[in-house]
This record gives C-alpha cells, structure tokens and sequence, in this order.
C-alpha cells in the first residue's frame, strides 16, 4: 500500500478571496505556547476567523514501545507521557494492570498512593496556576506558586528519590516506605497551604482588576461544544457538568474520602481559573484524610508474581488525571507484551476543541484562552 | 452547596436512564453483528459490540442521541490474523456510568466512513487512526497527518513496522 | 456611579496586590544561590547503578543471570559472564552499563536475585561528553582472583559440612535400613515383582533417609 505524502491543506483555513485576511503563526518555539504547540491563524485584522492546532512536535512513540517492551518494562515511559502529573499516571497504570490481573494491594500501599496523587495534583494546579499568569503578564505569582511545588517536589523526593518522574508504582504496591517525617512535612506543608498560601492566592490574583478583565468572558466552551469534542476534566466542570472518574468510576480508594466536586456554569476562562484553585483545597482535604488514615502495615504484596501474563482480551481502565479523564485501553495475548496499548490523554481532546473556541475572538486572547484549558503537549503527542 | 445539576438529574431519573441505556443497547444491538454484556469490574466497560463497518454511522447516531461521550476511537492491526485493520470505538455517558466498545473490522486497503459529522471528536481521533494505521475515512473533512512528520512514508504503529531487535520476544 | 465605583474598586484591588508583594519583599528569599549553596540531598536520592561490595566476601554477588539486562526498558545493560573454573558459582567477567540512557527506574534492582545491585549516591556527575558508559566491574578486579579463592575455601568447607551431616544421618538411617532391607527381600520371595512392595521398600527408605 502506497503512502502518499501531505495531501491537500485544511479547507477551512482557505483564504476565500478577502485581501484582509492574513496568516499568523505562533509556535512551536513561542513563550508561552505550553510546550511545543503551533497554532495557526487565519485572521483578519485583531479577529481570529480560523484557528488551527499543529500538533506532534513532542511525538516520542511511547505506544510503539509498549509493543516492543513487556508490562514491567513499560512502567518508566508512563511517567514520562505527561510529566506534570508524572505520579498520577504511573499509579494509573499499575492499577490497570492490577485491575485485569487481581492483584490485592496492600492498605498502607492504597493511602500512600493517594497522598503521592493527591499532591501531584496540587503540584501540577499549581504549575499551571504560575504558567497561567505569566502568560498574562504577571510574573510574580509565578516564583510564589514554585515555591510550594518545590516543597512537594521535595516530599515526594524524601520518599521516590526522583522530582519529576517516578517510577514508584509496582504492580500490587509501592516500591518505598513513608516514614513520620514524610507524614509531618505534609501536614505542615498542607497547613500552610489552605491557611496562607491559597487565600493570598486568591488576594493577589483573583481579584486584580487587570486579570479579571482579561479572563472574564473570555473563552467561553459551551456545553454542547464540550459534549461534542470529548472535553473532560476542569474544562468540562466549568460548564457546569460534574463529570469527574472519581466519582462516576471509583477506583482505588477514592469512595472512603469526602471531597466536593467543584463546578463553574459561565465556561469561560475565570470560571477554569476559580476551579483550579477550589480543586487544589479539596485535593489538600483528600490528603489531609489520608494522612490521618494511614494504617500499618506491607506496601507490597507478600507474595509478588515474576511474570506478568494478563489473559487475552480487552482492557479498559479510567482515572481522573490533573487535567481530565486519562485511559488507559490494552489489548492482550496472553503473553507479556502487549498486543497494543492506547493512552486515552485528556488534553487531545480538549485542545481539539480550540478552533471552535478560538473563532471569532481577538488574538490578544488567545493566550488566556489556550492557557485556560490547561494543555500539556507531551500527553497529546505521546 | 447545592448540588450540581448533572448530580442531581442523576439521582432522579436513574431509573430512568437505565431503562434508556437497555434500549439503547437493544438497539444497537440489533445493527450490530454481535454483541455481548462484559464484566465490568474485570474488563472496564459494560457491552461489546463487534458491528459492520457500514453501520458505524448509524450505530453512532443511537448513541449521539441517548447522550453518549465519544471517549476513543482508535485501531488495532490484525493483518496477520484476519486480514483486517480492527476499528475500536469507546462510548461512554457521563451521567451514569455506561461504557460501549463497538469493534468494526475494516479490509487491508478499504475505506471507513467517517463520524466527525456527528461527534467532532473524531476529527482528531481519525487523523490519529490515519496517521498511525492508514486507514482513510471519507468524509472526513481535513484527513491528513497528526503526529508524525507531513512528509513520512511509514505508518508508525503497523506490525510490520518498528520492531526492534532487542526487544523482548513475545514468549 | 457605577463606573466611579468599578474604577475605585479595581485601584482598590491593586493595591491590595501591591502591598502583598511589598510583604514579600522583606521575608528571606527562598531562592537557593547554587552553587554557591548546595542543596541538601533527600535521604531517598539515587543517581548511578553500582554493584554492592558485601562485607562477608569483599566482592559483589553477580551470577551473571542476565535478569537485569532481559528487564532493563533502556536496554543500557550489557553483561557477560558464566562459570568460573574452580567453584561452584557463576561469576559476571563484564558488567558495563551505559548511563546515557539509563532512567533510573529501578526495575533492575528489584528483579536481581542475589540483590548485588544498588544506587549509589553521586552528584553534581557533569561531564563534557556522552560518553557514560561505566564498567561496573572495575573496582572489583583486583579483588577477584583472592575471592576465586576463597569462594573455593568457603565451598569446599560448606561441601565438608554437608557431607559430614549426610554421613551422620546415613549412620543412623542405615541401621534402620538394614532392617528395612531383610523385610523388603522377604516380601519380594513371597510376592514377585510386586510394585506394592517396592512402594513400601521405597517408602520405608525414604522415610529414614
């Protein structure tokens, strides 16, 4: 079978004969792009008549190596497919495969898997948080909202050894042990968190008269637009829809913890930014509950399998990622590689639905509007 | 705080959405060529569906209107197996949990028609399908490459493409 | 008014943001002046796969089972090795390992059966090129023939040990055995080529050994 290069350009973002309209490029390489985004713009004057996202710029083949690796092997590369919420993702996997496999976890390895989620997700929303507003302008939130990821970067270093990546799911437990100093440094980073850090979050950002100019309004996903792109996680909350895996599809031990599910009706880009900040205090509730139930006892089971065989068939296993739904969809032959490995990441559909979003909007908005949604482009590019 | 609308629609009509979802299932059921009830607490989703490649829209269509979430569209090559490029579609509702999986077995060099009329979603999804496996979907309104590079000549996750010597063989 | 009102409010708001940062402006800086000031490494912090040197034998205990390389997702693992002559056990002669492309997952310390592998604790490990290919074998070589040695000593001594509790425990099962033996060849005369007999014989045998 032939494959024939490139073919025709998209017709949507044909000139149609207007001498005004022009074509701005922005991206890859652009500040505050997220990643390597480029999105083209068919444009006519400041108005945005066309948007088109190019994307596989950070295209690494991690589905490819999950065919040329068995499940063990694969465990580092699902860090890696989106780094900010590295820990979320390697769990995730190891929960799938514990899933299809009925491996029984340990208690004590169940809570610490939560915690170590829990505030990777409060580091991830809080990264976004600073991006966020240095995109807009405002560069001083940015080192502020470093500072308390630095202090998770380290607590979870005290106990995986890495920052950024981890490796420290294993499937039926957890590789390392927490120890009373992990649990102290957590409930002092916790108390700091929603006592101080938040609400002069709120303070110094969400009510500055310049931000809230900017975001009110602005970039306003309907429901049906959300509905008819796929669009999960806070992107969908902010329509008004509380859609969230936790709760439709408890996995883990996420049923045993009371946290709220916020939600926003306006869709626009303030209403994403005003869930974000709601879901880190409800994350920090799920790891202030965790803390104060973690039991004793193995984080691994006693009696670990050497080779990981799951039976043939077709797997599906979902979990509330940082930035929405992320699935994880293997096929298997009964051997132990997989037949094929397909990583459902939220932001390819959520970033999908940019064109209808960005249409008709002014430029200068653009980057609150991609902003907004939170994309992070090594999980749409695997 | 007041519950959310979506919670709340949830709570009221259960019985009433699982009646929808029987006769969404009965339904699609009867356009597909088989279909089963799976395990969900084993396998993750609730029916399976292994339907023609020609009724793919109008399978769709039921599960556009009972407001089902397109979640995935994506391929699986079974040239070695069945001479067919399998295509697999994931339907979910978000209200209640009710997960679809529908097989669609398309031939080597055919084409498949494409959903993006109804679910834009699968704009992006089909690329992805094309770009990966090289199945053409025709009515797609902007069918060309997503990830790899404009100008490749391979398609990234064929079997017959990519294997690497020391990778471990499936024992 | 109520544009007055909006304008005052967002001075208000402002300035509000101003004093905050003022705040800020006389805490102690929480920036770390590297490298002037080094950071203080995690007590769980882990850089380059190095082999244990156990205190019982002075040298590492790698049989050269080629786990960790069938295992190794980067495929940096390059090991060869086999039988020694002179002892029982296998030893690897190369253990190279390239840290270019090594993750530090992990999966080669978990999976190794005589868990000769660890992290070692280095830092600030900048170099000037790629290449990072490391023999892990290195500080072990001059070590190895003494330990040939006295692997071979332990072996022998262990094997002496064996065989003197083998013998005392034959002593005593062949008392027993000799009784155990009249019985089986009279039952034999009687019954023929019995498989029952035999299974008693062989049990009664294996019960005493």
């Amino acid at each position: 079978m032939s494959t024939e290069p490139n073919p025709e350009p998209n017709p949507a973002m044909a000139p149609d004969g207007d001498p005004e309209v022009y074509y701005l490029n922005m991206g890859p390489q652009h500040p505050s792009m997220h990643g390597v985004l480029r999105l083209v713009l068919k444009m006519r004057g400041e108005e945005i008549l066309e948007a088109e996202p190019v994307i596989g710029y950070a295209h690494r083949a991690h589905e490819k190596m999950a065919e040329n690796r068995n499940y063990l092997m694969f465990l580092p590369n699902t860090s890696r497919v989106d780094y900010l919420s590295g820990m979320i993702y390697n769990i995730a996997y190891c929960q799938a495969i514990e899933k299809i496999m009925d491996i029984e976890v340990p208690e004590r390895a169940e809570y610490i898997r939560i915690i170590a989620c829990e505030l990777n997700r409060i580091s991830s929303h809080l990264l976004w948080f600073g991006t966020f507003l240095l995109d807009l302008g405002g560069i001083t939130p940015f080192l502020y909202c470093f500072d308390d990821r630095e202090e998770i970067l380290d607590i979870l270093d005290s106990v995986t050894g890495s920052r950024l990546t981890y490796s420290y799911g294993r499937f039926g437990g957890v590789t390392m042990d927490v120890d009373s100093a992990f649990v102290a440094r957590t409930r002092a980073f916790l108390a700091r968190m929603r006592d101080e850090r938040l609400p002069k979050y709120r303070r110094l950002v969400g009510d500055n008269v310049i931000f809230r100019e900017r975001c009110e309004g602005v970039g306003v996903i309907t429901r049906d637009v959300a509905f008819r792109y796929g669009v999960t996680g806070p992107c969908l909350r902010s329509t008004g829809v509380a859609y969230d895996v936790r709760r439709a599809e408890p996995y883990s031990i996420y049923d045993r913890f009371e946290f709220k599910i916020p939600t926003r009706v306006e869709g626009d880009t303030m209403a994403r930014f005003d869930l974000r900040i709601e879901e880190m205090e409800e994350s920090c509730k799920i790891v202030e509950q965790a803390v104060d139930g973690l039991p004793e006892g193995p984080i691994m089971p006693a009696k670990p399998k050497k080779r990981y065989r799951p039976p043939a068939g077709e797997y599906y296993f979902a979990v509330e990622s940082a930035r929405g739904h992320f699935g994880t969809y293997i096929i298997s032959d009964g051997t132990d590689v997989p037949v094929k490995l397909k990583l459902r990441t939220p932001s390819f559909s959520n970033l999908s639905s940019m064109p209808d979003v960005l249409r008709n909007t002014m430029v200068a908005d653009t980057i609150a509007i991609v902003g907004s949604i939170d994309v992070v482009m090594p999980e749409i590019d695997r | 705080m007041s519950k959310p609308r979506a919670e709340a629609e949830h709570d009221s009509d259960e019985h009433e959405t699982e009646k929808m979802s029987r006769i969404l299932g009965s339904s699609v059921a009867e356009l597909a060529e088989s279909s089963e009830h799976a395990d969900y607490a084993k396998y993750g989703y609730h029916h399976v569906y292994l339907a023609n490649i020609e009724s793919i829209p109008e399978i769709t269509r039921h599960f556009f209107d009972a407001g089902y979430l397109l979640e995935m569209v994506t391929c699986q090559d079974r040239r070695d197996d069945a001479g067919t490029m399998r295509l697999v579609y994931t339907f979910n509702h978000l209200a209640h949990l009710d997960r679809h999986l529908v097989h669609a077995d398309v031939a080597a060099d055919a084409e498949a028609p494409s959903i993006t009329s109804l679910y834009q979603a699968a704009d992006w999804f089909e690329r992805e399908v094309y770009d990966m496996y090289g199945v053409r979907f025709s009515g797609h309104p902007n069918l060309k490459r997503i990830l790899l590079p404009e100008d490749a000549d391979f398609y990234a996750l064929r079997k017959d493409f990519g294997r690497i010597e020391d990778a471990p063989q499936e024992s | 008014m109520r544009y007055v009102r909006r304008v005052l409010g967002g001075l208000i708001s402002l300035f509000v943001g101003l004093s905050i940062t003022l705040r800020e402006l006389f805490k102690k800086p929480v920036t770390l002046q590297y490298p002037h000031e080094k950071p203080s490494l995690s007590p769980a912090y882990r850089s380059a796969i190095k082999l244990i040197r156990f205190d019982e034998t002075n040298s590492h205990d790698c049989v050269a089972c080629l786990a960790c390389q069938k295992i190794c997702p980067s495929f940096c693992i390059d090991i060869e090795g086999g039988k020694v002559e002179g002892i029982k056990k296998k030893r690897a002669t190369k253990f190279t390992m390239d840290f270019a492309l090594c993750s530090l997952c992990g999966l080669c310390i978990d999976v190794c059966p005589t868990v000769t592998l660890e992290y070692s604790k280095l830092y600030d490990e900048a170099g000037y090129n790629r290449d990072w290919n490391m023999d892990l074998l290195e500080e072990f070589t001059d070590y190895e023939e003494q330990f040939i040695t006295e692997q071979r000593e332990r072996e022998e001594k262990a094997a002496a040990e064996k065989k003197a509790k083998a013998a005392a425990a034959k002593a005593k099962a062949g008392k027993n055995e000799k009784a155990g033996k009249n019985e089986k060849a009279g039952k034999n005369e009687k019954a023929g080529k019995n498989e029952k007999a035999d299974k008693v014989g062989g049990q009664a045998e294996e019960g005493e050994a």
